[in-house]
């Protein structure tokens, strides 16, 4: 590093932090694609990182490929798998991240407050009851209907129920998920046919991940997390209470109309095919604030990645301990750490 | 540059909190707002500051209604500092005063050197700046107090708003606050109006203070005029006296014995009196 260039950090708070800001990208990045490359190679199949590396080199330059049966188990299999597990990751992890804002209380998650229970509800129902109207978006959007009504509830019964206490915001999150899960339950006792299907999703898992579901996912994805991150400098502001960010210009009024729609969006797009996976939202951003501090503009695209990172691995172990749902791994993981965070001080 | 109300009411539910307030603020003035706990000072600076809206009246700022600007544009001209900052944060103090400088940004434009070299330069008139890269939740109360100040300065506001500034602060800083709203008036010409407890202090520094009792303006006027023996009598319920001090040009409030106090002791003496004619 040049003289010139030390000078500026030692006398720029800013230019340090942009620097420790792009440092912790790169390095997160780079995992992520280690990850992609390193996690198709593990499953029931074994197959050397060296096959693994060569079939993704040949897919890219488009030569034909030496092993077939190979390349159909990594392009086709486990590459869209691998890919949905960290579309989902990143998605639950800004939601969370973008939740715990929004309430200004390190509990907050799509799974705890109900959102996923809500979306989950409306993608049963669109699977069981309504015809694929609007094709492959048919379940997305009818998830994303039921995440935004079970958040509007959430967040109103908070507000009226005397502000953003921990108990307050738990409790009403509680019975909206409680609500929504034993519709969900009649969905499913409706649903004679399909009913075991619908219960596998629910438990949450990325098996049936294929090629068209990571189509759909991605652009939900990059939506909302565009969409969430054009909102970070609110969210810095909120956590300072709403009359705080309002002196200081942000429109709170409208803001806490549109991150609840832009939870549920990015929350839908997580659910509608990968069910209710719980906690990752949770963990992930609370260890980021650890490394970064709360600022949102930081907070949310390394939640994303380190979220990817997360539930591919979880996947991966889950693909390995013969075919569990990835959802029981999070929440093995996740529950100590909620009950971790209920102990310690509540504040971000 | 003026800031004006005129006629204010505002109800919270049924309850009427404010009544026919107009007041003027002209650039250059520290006005303090006095009166007892629950006189509705704090809702009067947050209908100044746009957070609240008032059910009947407005607030101009130079002839233009705040109700007609963008939050973004009543931001850039007024800036509070509340009596309940939120500053239990894992933010620093140097990203609690930046975020001042955000009703000047834009949605993803990042801060720029200038913002930082303003940030630091409010720091130091706060004497905050050693404090830069400590987080928030780790530092004492009046340096939150402080930071939040910069953080309000930061915002280049034409009027500056403050809800008890000095309520946390040591003897040493409540001067200093003080003195540094009295210089921020007079060389940058702010409006500043502040809410305010101690009547010393308010007398001693303020060019104009507002009275205000259940709600109603009871005096406006220079502190001579409106901290007087009958005012505090009528308002705060106690005797007191009061005496100036040539030397700091400020008036002194001795209070003596509070009304209620007073009436309990006659009560005892009707009592006693009462008692000595039935044993007659």
């Amino acid at each position: 590093m040049s003289r010139l260039m030390v000078k500026e950090l030692e006398e720029s708070i800013l230019k340090r932090k942009l620097l420790r800001w792009k440092l912790i990208t790169i390095y997160l990045s780079m995992t992520l694609v280690l990850t992609v490359l390193a996690s198709t190679a593990v499953g029931p199949i074994y197959i050397p990182p060296e096959k693994t590396i060569r079939v993704f080199y040949e897919a890219l330059v488009g030569a034909p490929h030496l092993d077939k049966r190979y390349a159909e188990i990594i392009l086709q299999i486990r590459l869209p798998r691998v890919l949905m597990g960290i579309l989902v990751g990143a998605i639950l992890s800004v939601a969370g991240a973008v939740m715990q804002g929004l309430f200004r209380n390190p509990l907050a998650d799509p799974y705890v407050l109900g959102v996923s229970s809500g979306a989950s509800f409306g993608a049963a129902l669109s699977m069981t009851f309504l015809p694929m109207m609007l094709g492959v978006y048919t379940t997305p959007l009818a998830a994303f209907l039921g995440g935004a009504t079970a958040i509007f509830l959430v967040y109103n019964i908070v507000r009226l129920g005397g502000g953003f206490r921990t108990e307050t915001m738990l409790l009403a999150g509680i019975s909206v998920a409680y609500l929504f899960s034993a519709m969900l339950s009649v969905v499913i006792w409706l649903a004679t046919r399909d009913s075991h299907l619908i219960l596998l999703w629910v438990m949450g898992g990325l098996s049936a991940a294929d090629w068209v579901k990571v189509e759909v996912t991605a652009p939900i994805m990059a939506v909302g997390i565009a969409l969430a991150y054009m909102h970070s400098r609110d969210l810095n502001a909120l956590l300072l209470g709403e009359e705080n960010a309002q002196s200081l210009g942000v429109n709170v009024g409208r803001v806490e109309k549109t991150l609840p729609l832009i939870i549920s969006l990015v929350t839908s797009g997580a659910v509608a095919f990968s069910g209710a996976i719980g906690f990752v939202g949770l963990m992930m951003p609370h260890l980021m604030r650890g490394i970064v501090g709360p600022d949102h503009r930081i907070l949310i695209p390394i939640s994303a990645l380190a979220g990817g990172i997360f539930l591919a691995w979880a996947d991966c172990l889950a693909r390995c301990l013969s075919e569990i749902p990835v959802g029981v791994i999070t929440a093995l993981s996740g529950v100590p750490f909620f009950i971790y965070l209920l102990r310690r001080s509540r504040r971000i | 540059m003026s800031l004006r109300a005129r006629d204010l009411q505002f109800y919270y539910g049924a309850r009427k909190i404010l009544e026919n307030i107009s007041l003027t603020a002209d650039e250059g003035e520290l006005i303090g707002v006095v009166g007892p706990n629950g006189s509705g000072k704090t809702t009067l600076l947050k209908i100044l500051d746009g957070l609240l809206k008032p059910k009947i009246g407005s607030v101009y700022l130079d002839g233009k209604s705040i109700q007609e600007m963008s939050i973004k544009e009543i931001a850039r001209n007024i800036a509070m500092v509340p009596q309940d900052a939120s500053a239990d944060v894992e933010f620093t103090a140097f990203e609690m005063v930046i975020m001042g400088r955000t009703p000047h940004l834009g949605k993803l434009s990042l801060e720029t050197v200038e913002d930082e070299a303003k940030v630091k330069r409010w720091m130091e008139v706060t004497e905050t700046l050693h404090l830069a890269e400590r987080k928030m939740s780790e530092i004492s109360g009046g340096e939150k107090q402080r930071v939040i100040i910069a953080r309000a300065l930061a915002q280049e506001p034409r009027v500056l708003l403050l809800d008890e500034p000095t309520a946390n602060l040591d003897l040493c800083y409540q001067l200093q606050i003080m003195d540094l709203l009295k210089r921020l008036t007079r060389e940058l010409g702010l409006i500043v109006i502040c809410a305010i407890h101690d009547l010393n202090l308010a007398s001693r520094y303020c060019d104009r203070i507002i009275l205000l009792n259940e709600g109603v303006i009871a005096a406006v006027g220079k502190p001579i005029e409106v901290i007087t023996a009958e005012n505090l009598r009528k308002v705060f319920k106690v005797d007191a006296k009061i005496t100036h001090d040539p030397e700091t040009n400020s008036l002194n409030i001795i209070p003596i014995k509070s009304l209620k106090e007073r009436e309990a002791e006659s009560r005892k003496m009707i009592c006693i009196l009462a008692r000595g004619e039935g044993s007659k």
